[in-house]
């Protein structure tokens, strides 16, 4: 019935790991600026406190979505071309499957972060009347052709060629 | 009509007025303050001076706006030039104008004048298509011109267009107005003393700072409040409700009433109101899908409610109109079997669909998950709920009587919310389907308030399919369509995956 699903760039893993980590140094920064000024709040609450709720999250975000999600978000993530649309899968513990038809697409945009620059990746974002989805992990050629494709099979869907 | 074309208009130069009274009331306070705080350094007349000069610039401002606020009829588009330091020029094509709705205020009718607000579907804020105070004669004259201009072009973009279909419409003109018991009934079920109630406290606290800020001491109320008795206070709280209760029926009424729908060729119109009088053209081709909804007390009436889903997002933050969220009601109050007569005067399109037997049901083996989900809801208010009873007994200033009452206020609450929940839980079984039907998408959602959407196929932008791991072990799924209404909630949950097969496979061969 579907063709076939295709995953994000290998390299897509490695980036969301380094994202995690980055975020985990953001938030230690945060942390440890808000127990530098602590003695600022006017209520008598112990510094532990942010420490308490400061430290899983940090955990979680180094153990969960720099070690155990990528692998994870990489298995479960990927998009198909159909003949009449297009599907992105994506979700770890809630999985969605979306399915937008050619004919529903307004326009598509590859786009680029900086840490995807670092990567070589881009992100296709696919926009359609009332909603934008985004896909990331495709090398340049693949954005390139997909962008193509889609808005090729837009405009045909449309009658448009 | 003609003479529309290459004019341009103004607001009338009475705004100003309005805007330079809301300015003297801001300038008074401040005047006020200035001179019993002794805010401002230096003599007397000096402060006279820079509040005259200040006073100047702004009237200076109030009429440079009014004078560069301008709206010019070009011959297919409008353009829309506004600001003075910022000058934003927007360029509105007639055939992307999809509703006028019309707003006219207490004081804009004692001044013969009306708002007119064109909605487009766009969706930035940056532009602001309202057409502030004008005239009634040359707001008639604008809709009709701007009416004739749109059909003009899209009958150039589509000359296949049914010109035998919009001559059936036209021989068809209907009308449809509320009045009497039914005016009286759908005033009463839309009733929520709650929302009047929260307007109200949150004015009370604006109160409450005032008079603190004039050294009036809480003290002096909480201790009276220590006095009174449980009775007493029942009493106080009972005459509260019944007074927002009273002031939320006459407000509904006042805005139900003169409701009033005319079927148009290639639009519907709706008006009402007596203070603010509103009126919506809908265009026919914005229209993503018909809902039907009836709450609990428009259930043990037989009767609903109609309202249109449409694109575009005008005065979405406009407490008066109905387009918030892309719906506008069409039918205030309606019997259940004279539905189908209704949509067949006005939305022939979708006659007979509301009612089609449910195709795709909640399977068994979602009907637990149905029935947790509201109970854990209440297990979530019934902890908030012993939290606030344990920090009124904590506190050392709470009398005895009130901390008795609230406790059984909340244990009344919560029982209250279990039997609801229960109730929501087995009517959305019972009642929640999916149905495909021609080209009709009819999603039921059941409950104590149950809705019906009817959604035509080509109205779809995309679907999604969505699965929790729990979901993944029972094999159920959720479904979700988008329309391009913002926020068109078209979801339901707990479908079998097989049927989820099929409804994709029915979407996808249209």
């Amino acid at each position: 019935m579907f063709e076939q699903l295709t995953p994000p760039d290998i390299r897509t893993k490695s980036m969301w790991r380094i994202t995690a980590i980055i975020a985990s140094i953001v938030w230690a920064a945060i942390l440890a600026g808000a127990s530098y000024f602590w003695h600022l709040i006017p209520f008598d609450i112990s510094p532990l406190v942010l420490w308490i709720v400061g430290i899983p999250v940090m955990l979680w975000l180094v153990i969960m979505d720099a070690i155990v999600l990528p692998d994870l978000r990489y298995r479960f993530e990927s998009y198909a071309v159909h003949k009449d649309g297009f599907e992105i899968r994506d979700g770890v513990f809630y999985k969605t499957r979306t399915f937008i038809p050619f004919v529903r697409i307004q326009h598509v945009e590859a786009s680029q972060g900086p840490l995807e620059q670092v990567y070589g990746l881009y992100s296709l974002n696919i926009a359609s009347a009332s909603h934008s989805f985004s896909f990331t992990g495709l090398t340049k050629e693949r954005a390139e052709d997909l962008t193509e494709q889609l808005m090729k099979a837009a405009r045909m869907a449309r009658g448009d060629l | 009509m003609e003479g529309m074309q290459g004019k341009t208009i103004r607001s009338n130069p009475l705004t100003i007025v309005r805007s330079l009274a809301r300015l003297a009331i801001q300038f008074v306070v401040l005047g006020t303050i200035v001179a019993t705080q002794d805010v401002l350094p230096g003599s007397s007349l000096l402060k006279i001076i820079l509040f005259a000069a200040l006073g100047i610039v702004l009237l200076a401002f109030q009429i440079t706006s009014w004078w560069m606020n301008t709206y010019t009829f070009e011959e297919n588009e409008l353009v829309i030039r506004k600001g003075i330091i910022t000058r934003n020029v927007a360029h509105v094509p007639y055939a992307k104008i999809y509703t006028i709705n019309s707003t006219t205020t207490v004081f804009e009718r004692i001044l013969g004048m009306v708002t007119l607000d064109l909605d487009t579907a766009a969706r930035s804020e940056a532009l602001d298509t309202k057409i502030n105070s004008i005239t009634k004669r040359n707001a008639e004259a604008i809709v009709a011109f701007i009416g004739e201009k749109r059909d003009a072009q899209h009958s150039k973009t589509q000359p296949a267009s049914s010109g035998a279909q919009d001559a059936s419409v036209q021989e068809n003109q209907n009308t449809y107005v509320i009045r009497g018991a039914e005016l009286f009934k759908a005033a009463l079920i839309r009733t929520n003393p709650f929302v009047l109630g929260l307007a109200l406290l949150t004015q009370f606290g604006k109160l409450k700072d005032l008079a603190e800020m004039g050294g009036v001491s809480t003290k002096l109320v909480e201790s009276n409040v220590d006095q009174l008795s449980s009775m007493l206070l029942i009493g106080f709280a009972a005459s509260v409700c019944l007074i927002l209760l009273i002031a939320s029926f006459v407000r509904s009424l006042l805005r139900l009433s003169g409701f009033k729908l005319t079927s148009q060729p290639a639009s519907l119109q709706v008006s009402r109101g007596v203070l603010t009088k509103t009126s919506n053209h809908v265009a026919r081709k914005r229209i993503q899908g018909l809902t039907i909804e009836q709450n609990l007390f428009e259930r043990l009436f037989g009767a609903a409610r109609m309202s249109v889903n449409v694109v575009g997002n005008a005065s979405a933050n406009d407490s008066e109109s109905d387009t918030i969220s892309g719906q506008v009601e069409l039918v205030p109050w309606v019997k259940l079997d004279e539905i189908d007569n209704f949509l067949d005067e006005f939305l022939p399109e979708y006659k007979g669909y509301w009612s089609v037997s449910a195709q795709f049901k909640i399977p068994r083996k979602g009907y637990g998950r149905m029935i947790r989900r509201p109970l854990w809801l209440c297990a979530g208010f019934g902890l908030v709920l012993a939290g606030v009873y344990v920090f009124l007994k904590t506190v050392s200033f709470t009398p005895a009587n009130i901390i008795d009452l609230a406790g059984m206020a909340f244990l009344g609450l919560l029982l209250l919310c279990v039997v609801l929940a229960l109730a929501t839980g087995v009517l959305r079984i019972r009642e929640s389907s999916v149905s495909l039907h021609e080209q009709m998408l009819i999603l039921v959602k059941g409950g104590i308030s149950k809705a019906v959407t009817l959604t035509p196929h080509h109205c779809v932008q995309y679907w999604t399919f969505k699965q929790s791991v729990l979901q993944y072990y029972y094999k159920l799924c959720s479904l979700d369509f988008d329309t391009a209404v913002l926020d068109s909630n078209l979801y339901l949950s707990e479908l079998d995956i097989e049927d989820i097969a099929a409804i994709e496979s029915w979407m996808r061969q249209q």
